[in-house]
């Protein structure tokens, strides 16, 4: 009790707006029953076949496969959706030209479509009969049912996470600061390197994890355009469903409980990163 | 370095910005560009700095043609308003910014940019804070430091634009007097922006007055105030009065009595008659140049201040002794004893 006390009068600050404790105690429910409650029944279900049956799923080829596929082209997904989210941005905040709030509205558009639709959007478009498909198809390249196809999907959904977190950024760039730039003599290219990148990394850190995140987790759009071929084109997210419909929960349950290690740790990463370059570049 | 405005306009959309600007700035002089906002005032300094295209005319650095030169190949030191430091940088690595950014040939090494970075500090009066980041400094600081950063690259001229206009009014005349002093110390020829005649009156050697894009007057302080050329000069640079006015036979009327001074050569006709406060002065009333009614008397810490109205086209306020037996509503009798005249 006397240990408790002076912690309990320290949360009980006095303050303008109250509610302090209601809105707390709702917020830790919450989390618990939306969030980490079925991740703890996750957690469970996987742990009920024992370390020998958790290593046996964790170690199979075709799981290694999926997973080395979900991650690796993620990563590479969303590294190229933060460098051309960051050119739409920029485009979109410091020109102003007929259309821009017509693309501006297009850029939420992944946000809003059920991904299934923009799976088999994607997948007609690159499809060796598709319009894009058939142009790269004489060249002995395939898009669709390849982990190009997967690639694809995955920076289209991850875009607007990229654009959106930056843009504000963008917008309250200082034009002093690039005309103080300038009259110190540095030219375009290093302003732009120098002055105009740097406060954009830790939001551009942002939408990278937040597009990371979203690529890992995509389901709807991925399997229509990736083919689904196992060993070479099969997501992670995928073969779960399939360990479902094969009435092997425990196996699904390891593959999910893998991927949220994984996950957890990538974003761990990332956030590190990030609080980093917030005390390099972020003292505004 | 000299630094010349030659018929310089400029127009944004239809409205015209700045028109028909000849100024000459002196080696080593330090001009304070002086106009209300929207006087076109910050907008000469950019054309100058090359921040802003002229539509017309020429900008000339020491007899060189300077117009289509690119803000980066001017080599002029810029002061903003709001000091446009780089925030993720810090002290230090701002003030070297310039010298970074030269071609390697020019660039001085490493050690060579620390120690100018430390006298330019030194400079500023705020040694030691290299490592600090802009954010953890008050605005005075960061004011010193963007002028720090702007010297560092050794300008042609030094270009500052409202400098002190961010800051509170303690800070600010610190800062003028210490303005004054870097000025002295390195001689750089040094044009500011301000719309407060105090700190331009204050720091300047000379003053441009603007107004809508014109220039009106370039002079000294001795000149622009005991000269002005336009009654928008007048009306600027303090308190006016205006009365109506006739010169006739090389007299000054002004209610059809002749005042004790000469109208200067080449004047006649119906003209308006600006004076200062400390041109009037009370008078018994057969001396009187004008009369008009007290409306108002204010105490001020030595002296009293009258409001008059009736005398002048529109009320004045002149200020009397403190033992001057006055009352609202009486009738005071104005001599005038000086004032300036210019057409209608």
């Amino acid at each position: 009790m006397s240990s408790a006390a002076p912690v309990l009068s320290r949360l009980k600050r006095p303050s303008v707006i109250p509610g302090f404790g209601i809105t707390f105690g709702f917020s830790l429910f919450y989390l618990g029953l939306i969030v980490l409650l079925p991740l703890a029944a996750l957690i469970v279900r996987a742990s009920r076949i024992g370390w020998d049956g958790f290593l046996a799923v964790a170690t199979d080829s075709r799981v290694l496969a999926a997973l080395k596929v979900s991650f690796g082209i993620s990563l590479l997904a969303a590294l190229v959706a933060s460098v051309f989210g960051l050119l739409v941005a920029w485009v979109l905040t410091r020109y102003d030209f007929p259309g821009r709030r017509i693309i501006d509205a297009v850029v939420d558009l992944p946000f809003a479509l059920p991904t299934a639709v923009a799976g088999i959007a994607l997948a007609a478009l690159y499809a060796p009969n598709g319009w894009i498909g058939g142009l790269v198809e004489p060249f002995g390249l395939k898009i669709a049912y390849t982990p190009a196809g997967i690639f694809i999907a995955l920076v289209f959904i991850g875009l607007p996470f990229a654009v959106r977190t930056v843009e504000p950024l963008i917008a309250e760039i200082d034009r002093e600061q690039e005309e103080a730039s300038a009259t110190l003599g540095a030219s375009r290219s290093r302003t732009l390197w120098k002055v105009l990148l740097p406060p954009l990394i830790p939001a551009i850190l942002t939408g990278f994890a937040l597009a990371f995140a979203r690529a890992v987790g995509e389901y709807g759009s991925v399997i229509f355009i990736a083919g689904n071929l196992p060993y070479v084109s099969e997501i992670a997210p995928l073969l779960i469903v399939i360990k479902l419909s094969e009435f092997d929960y425990a196996g699904a349950a390891v593959i999910a409980t893998i991927m949220l290690a994984i996950s957890f740790l990538a974003l761990l990463v990332i956030n590190l990163i990030q609080a980093w370059s917030r005390r390099r570049f972020g003292h505004v | 370095m000299e630094i010349r405005v030659a018929d310089v306009a400029k127009r944004f959309g239809a409205n015209a910005a700045l028109e028909d600007i000849n100024l000459t700035v002196r080696p080593g002089e330090l001009l304070a560009l002086l106009g209300p906002s929207g006087s076109g005032k910050t907008t000469l300094l950019r054309v100058i700095a090359g921040l802003e295209e002229a539509n017309q005319g020429h900008v000339y650095f020491g007899g060189q043609d300077a117009t289509s030169l690119p803000v980066q190949k001017r080599q002029v030191g810029f002061v903003f308003q709001h000091y446009a430091l780089f925030r993720h940088m810090n002290v230090a690595d701002n003030i070297a910014y310039g010298l970074r950014a030269r071609e390697r040939a020019r660039r001085p090494a490493e050690s060579e940019i620390r120690d100018r970075v430390g006298k330019l500090l030194d400079l500023v009066q705020l040694p030691g804070l290299e490592k600090r980041f802009p954010a953890q400094l008050s605005g005075g600081q960061r004011q010193r430091i963007a002028l720090a950063r702007a010297l560092a690259v050794e300008p042609r001229v030094l270009l500052l634009d409202e400098p002190f206009g961010a800051l509170d009014a303690k800070v600010r005349k610190d800062l003028r007097g210490w303005l004054r002093e870097i000025h002295e110390r390195t001689g750089q020829t040094t044009i500011f922006v301000t719309h407060d005649q105090d700190e331009a009156l204050e720091l300047a050697d000379r003053v441009a007055i603007m107004s809508q894009g014109r220039l009106e007057q370039v002079g000294t302080i001795d000149e622009v105030q005991d000269r002005p050329a336009t009654p928008f000069v007048m009306n600027f640079l303090g308190d006016a009065v205006r009365f109506d006015a006739t010169v006739a036979d090389g007299r000054i009327l002004v209610a059809g009595r002749p005042l004790g001074f000469r109208p200067p050569q080449g004047l006649s006709g119906a003209v308006d008659l600006y004076c200062r406060p400390w041109h009037l002065h009370l008078v018994p009333s057969e001396q009187e140049d004008a009369s008009g009614t007290i409306t108002a008397i204010r105490r001020l810490a030595g002296a009293r201040r009258v409001e008059v109205s009736g005398a002048a086209a529109e009320t004045l306020e002149i200020d009397v002794p403190l033992d001057a037996p006055l009352q609202p509503g009486e009738t005071v009798h104005l001599g005038i004893k000086q004032g300036f005249l210019f057409p209608r």
